[in-house]
């Protein structure tokens, strides 16, 4: 588990420094599928531990891509929310039962509104602090839902090339 | 002490994610330009609230509006004297001396000081960076030159709506064209990043009479500052080995520790040098 843990925060990190951040349509179009790693971490991890490993994650990203702590308060913000997330998107503890978010786990619309909530909060604080102000907020808002939505996608598509082993 | 811990240990997680957005937010105001200076303006208005607050209080209520008279003043003067740089018409008899209320455009001079406030100001990194309190929005741009009452302080670099970023003196990236007002010997200032009272002035050549105490001013070449204001004295001459040409450390007039109020310069008439000096020189022989 924790072997694949690692192995999937690697490639995401890869993938998304080398390829992800180099993608340019029009110009608005920067999705950033590394949260999936935050998505799919074990219910069972401490909420100390989730903290840390997406400032940590986030932190990695600043790194690579000179952002300056800007992707890791957006991160550290959405292992913040995810247990909340959990508990509002799950039925009664359902989530005891099984080892980890997914849809094979959890089910396709659980794991939707699920990532989608985290993915919007991720996106939301990210592009907010990177443009550090409201003056355009229409533009700002079409962004960060455009990427909310690119960035869903990929998760999808990444789930379902890449089950997470039990 | 128990409940205290308690306390700690039932909000650990809230506390936790508090420190690493902290420590995330500081990691953005160190990276940032554009972020450093809206968190300025943001701690600006809140000191500036504090200190207002702390204004009525005390009976230094009004020397702060004094002051901002005085520059308004220094600024009328300093407007009328540098008249003295531009060019009047031949036939042009009439010379307003109050003309900065004139609007005939012969009468403009080059340079237009608008007054700043120091915000931000550092004297101990080896590139030193300051922060006024006026931006784009008050014609300030890139390359413009920074004074204060004693001398040259430094220039623009980067601007925003209502503020902008400039290298002091005190950085290693500066090269100001300079000349002793003795005997017009051209010079370059430049800082060597160690201490903050002293700069050095190069390429003057160890032929020319160069003594401690002589004044170092602006060269007026660099279109950045107008001729003659002051830089400072010189305070130690020596002769670079192997070469020769004087190693000069000078005293700075402006006192960096302590910057308050001051002015940017701007050359009105910058396009016009500029649209010139782009202009293939035809060759003479």
């Amino acid at each position: 588990m924790t072997i694949n843990n690692i192995i999937r925060f690697i490639l995401l990190v890869a993938v998304q420094v080398i390829i992800l951040n180099k993608i340019n349509f029009s110009g608005y179009v920067d999705p950033y599928l590394y949260v999936f790693f935050i998505l799919v971490l074990p219910f069972s991890i401490p909420r100390g531990a989730l903290l840390l490993l997406g400032f940590f994650t986030g932190a990695v990203i600043d790194v690579f891509s000179h952002t300056y702590g800007v992707h890791a308060a957006a991160t550290t913000f959405m292992a913040f929310a995810r247990p909340g997330v959990i508990r509002m998107v799950s039925k009664k503890q359902e989530y005891e039962t099984a080892s980890a978010p997914g849809i094979s786990e959890m089910g396709l619309r659980w794991f939707y509104f699920y990532s989608s909530v985290l993915i919007l909060l991720h996106h939301a604080m990210l592009f907010v602090l990177e443009a550090f102000s409201f003056d355009h907020l229409i533009l700002l808002a079409y962004r960060i839902v455009l990427n909310a939505v690119i960035t869903l996608a990929l998760v999808f598509i990444v789930h379902y090339l890449f089950p997470a082993q039990k | 002490m128990r409940y205290l811990l308690a306390f700690l240990k039932k909000y650990s997680f809230f506390f936790l994610f508090i420190l690493l957005e902290a420590i995330a937010f500081i990691w953005m105001m160190n990276g940032l330009n554009y972020q450093r200076s809206v968190m300025a303006n943001l701690s600006g208005s809140l000191s500036g609230a504090v200190y207002s607050v702390a204004n009525n209080i005390t009976d230094f209520a009004n020397l702060g509006r004094e002051n901002e008279k005085l520059v308004q003043e220094n600024v009328r003067l300093r407007n009328a004297l540098s008249h003295k740089k531009t060019y009047y018409p031949v036939d042009s008899v009439v010379y307003d001396t109050l003309n900065y209320t004139t609007r005939d455009s012969a009468f403009y001079s080059q340079f237009v000081y608008e007054p700043v406030n120091f915000i931000h100001n550092t004297v101990h990194k080896p590139n030193n960076y300051l922060m006024i309190d006026k931006g784009r929005k008050e014609g300030i741009g890139q390359d413009m030159g920074i004074v204060n009452g004693s001398g040259v302080v430094g220039i623009i670099t980067d601007v925003s709506n209502n503020f902008s970023w400039g290298m002091s003196m005190l950085n290693t990236n500066i090269k100001l064209s300079a000349k002793l007002k003795r005997n017009n010997q051209l010079g370059t200032v430049e800082w060597d990043g160690k201490e903050f009272r002293h700069g050095k002035l190069t390429d003057v050549p160890a032929h020319t009479n160069v003594k401690t105490g002589d004044t170092i001013v602006t060269s007026g070449y660099s279109q950045v500052f107008p001729e003659d204001i002051m830089i400072g004295f010189v305070d130690e001459v020596s002769v670079n080995e192997g070469t020769n040409l004087y190693a000069i450390r000078f005293r700075y007039a402006a006192d960096f520790n302590s910057l308050d109020y001051g002015y940017v310069i701007k050359n009105v008439m910058i396009k016009e040098i500029d649209s010139i000096s782009n202009i293939q020189k035809p060759v003479i022989n």
